[in-house]
């Protein structure tokens, strides 16, 4: 009796230290989620312009967000792919992924492995979205569907899709919006539109440039920038 | 090698010397030999891994204990060879005498025991794989020594065994998923031996309970708790179950990462079926290999001597199980076909480097054999081990990358000359 007693005692406390090990997952990755807590000079305002992605991913580093979902409303994605072998969806760093050293096109991909960013929603003008749904449909981690291509791979869940199929992130997300995005449609409804599809924007901010955008497009962001009430922000990096 | 038990004393003074000799040959010039791309990655891995919870630059798909490791490694013996291999080196060196225990709580026999120890000691392939930073290693120990705990406590029913088997069983599992393979068949023993218990009910519940704690619970826990720097991203439990399942899907479908590879695997051994039927070898080209010479190649070969052997010795094993009624035989057996079967079967290939979670259960068999046939046979037991020494002592040259005549000689009359040429990314 003494035996068995003796075991089911410690099968309750393997039991429960089981019970302690995922609750504690869960509770280190709730902690995790740091969202944006808007300085006075924000006005209580969400949106912030800065010249490129690069100077957004070190804005949400400097406001200390972490663990968010991140949207992204683009015309461009990556490398071009070669033939021979498919652009990685995750994007790979250009130069670098330390702040000091982010550029445009290896920003989301500092986003991701420092942290900032724990998914990606991805959402693209047609053109653009032809192209990567094109590239997911050769890839093995790729689920395409109609308008959309999701990729689980690496412990970092993206969605790529057309903006009518954008699907909101479950808590309160990071939003980039790049110029080349911006085709004929109004910048000002750009905000509406995000509430209406269900995001919840934690921290926006609209990039003035991007390696695609025309000068057209750059005008328009500009004029977005403004119709959101924008702040400028500006990280200093010590070089 | 007669098999008669050996005191307690000469037991452990024999482990000692074995577990000596494998430090020693996993440890001598370790300094020197030149680090591999992967080798590299590895470091960078486990860097990311433990300060952001990002499992790249490589081997994303596999669970994530080297990372916690060799994070710890590199902060206390810097960046350097020892730090990157440090874990490979111990784990690997402690295969001995964990697989020798094993071998000897399962056949009572200090010859057998002796010999396994010796084999391991002195494997090329196990040793190659000792001085590197990838983790397949520590799947010759983990397992290993998990099973042996589970047998002391089929043997003395000491609580304590069972939870220590469990804790590495999920050490292992949280190395490598095959894991899961030797822990099947200690579930399936011990789940025969509650069947075969006279108790009450309640005692019979109560062991039920405790060995499913202990060989499912416990190593679940251990394994997820090796996740805790990725659920510092931001997750949650329903996104690990979402990133496991994406692990298991790659794993299953996995055929190299994307451009390493030369169309049709050109110059690397394919195949889990390959290792006990011909030459089994894995080479590494070094990042040394640009400046040339010495340290180029890593060359690890599986010591032909004993590999080639593994099929009659499961043979002799499978018929002093069947005719003579012996337990010990059906269990090591047991072990080395459901630990190698399921890779043999995969659709996807299989690299050499896999075996290294097979080759304690196939050295077993192999140890099994040599010391009974020792006591009818002892010259021509003896002549073997000597030539299986041999070729181990040659063959420890090129899996370090040290040229020598003899080695470089014995070498490439096993591992076909493609398997030298460049792959994609590396320079010729």
């Amino acid at each position: 009796m003494r035996a068995s007693n003796a075991r089911l005692a410690w099968a309750a406390g393997i039991v429960l230290l089981a019970a302690a090990a995922a609750a504690s997952s869960e509770a280190v990755g709730r902690s995790a989620r740091r969202g944006f807590d808007p300085p006075p000079e924000f006005g209580g305002k969400r949106w912030a312009v800065v010249p490129d992605a690069a100077e957004a991913v070190r804005a949400w580093m400097a406001a200390g967000v972490h663990g968010r979902p991140l949207v992204v409303l683009t015309g461009r994605w990556g490398r071009p792919a070669s033939p021979a072998q498919p652009a990685l969806v995750v994007a790979r760093p250009q130069s670098g992924d330390s702040p000091d050293l982010l550029d445009a096109d290896s920003a989301l991909f500092a986003a991701a492995r420092l942290g900032v960013a724990r998914e990606m929603h991805v959402a693209m003008p047609p053109a653009a979205l032809a192209l990567r749904l094109a590239e997911a449909r050769g890839a093995k981690d790729a689920r395409v569907g109609d308008g959309w291509a999701s990729h689980p791979y690496h412990g970092y869940p993206r969605r790529f899709s057309s903006p009518a199929a954008l699907r909101a992130p479950p808590d309160p997300a990071l939003v980039l919006v790049e110029p080349s995005f911006l085709e004929a449609a109004g910048p000002a409804a750009i905000d509406a539109w995000l509430r209406d599809r269900g995001v919840i924007i934690d921290l926006g901010i609209v990039a003035l440039d991007d390696p695609a955008a025309s000068d057209a497009q750059r005008e328009r962001a500009r004029a977005l920038a403004e119709a959101l009430g924008a702040v400028a922000v500006e990280v200093e990096v010590e070089r | 090698m007669t098999g008669a038990a050996p005191s307690r004393r000469r037991l452990v003074a024999g482990l000692v010397a074995l577990t000596a000799l494998g430090i020693a040959v996993r440890t001598v010039h370790l300094g020197d030999q030149p680090v591999t791309p992967d080798d590299a990655d590895v470091g960078q891995t486990a860097r990311n891994f433990v300060e952001t919870g990002w499992p790249e630059p490589t081997m994303w798909n596999h669970p994530r204990l080297r990372d916690a490791l060799v994070d710890a490694s590199l902060d206390a013996l810097g960046r350097g060879p020892w730090g990157l291999k440090a874990w490979s080196v111990l784990l690997g060196a402690l295969t001995v005498p964990a697989a020798a225990w094993l071998a000897f709580l399962l056949t009572g026999s200090g010859g057998a025991a002796a010999i396994l120890g010796l084999l391991l000691a002195l494997d090329p392939l196990h040793v190659d794989f000792s001085r590197q930073a990838i983790n397949d290693v520590y799947l010759g120990f983990f397992p290993v020594a998990a099973v042996a705990a589970a047998w002391r406590y089929r043997a003395t029913r000491r609580t304590g065994w069972l939870v220590l088997a469990g804790a590495l069983f999920g050490l292992g599992l949280a190395s490598k998923w095959s894991a899961l393979l030797p822990l099947a068949v200690t579930a399936a023993v011990l789940a025969r031996d509650v069947a075969r218990t006279r108790g009450s009910a309640r005692e019979r519940s109560a062991e039920v309970a405790f060995a499913a704690s202990c060989l499912v619970v416990l190593p679940l826990a251990v394994y997820l708790a090796t996740f805790l720097p990725w659920f510092g991203r931001g997750y949650g439990l329903t996104d690990w179950l979402g990133f496991q399942r994406s692990m298991a899907v790659e794993t299953a479908t996995h055929v190299g990462y994307a451009g390493t590879k030369r169309p049709g695997y050109a110059g690397e051994l394919v195949g889990a079926w390959r290792w006990f039927v011909s030459p089994a070898w894995y080479v590494d080209r070094t990042l040394a290999a640009d400046r040339g010479g010495e340290g180029a190649f890593l060359v690890g070969i599986g010591n032909p001597v004993t590999w080639l052997v593994v099929w009659p010795s499961l043979a002799y094993a499978g018929w002093c199980a069947w005719r003579r009624r012996d337990a010990a035989a059906a269990i090591l057996a047991a072990l080395f076909l459901a630990s190698y079967l399921p890779l043999v079967a995969t659709a996807r290939p299989i690299w050499t480097n896999t075996a290294l979670a097979v080759l304690p259960f196939a050295m077993a068999l192999v140890a099994f054999a040599a010391a009974r046939l020792g006591a009818l046979r002892p010259r021509l037991v003896g002549a073997w081990l000597a030539a299986a020494v041999l070729a181990g002592a040659l063959l420890w040259f090129p899996a370090t990358g040290i040229r020598t005549a003899a080695g470089d000689r014995l070498a490439h009359a096993l591992v076909p000359d493609d398997a030298f040429a460049p792959r994609p990314g590396e320079a010729p």
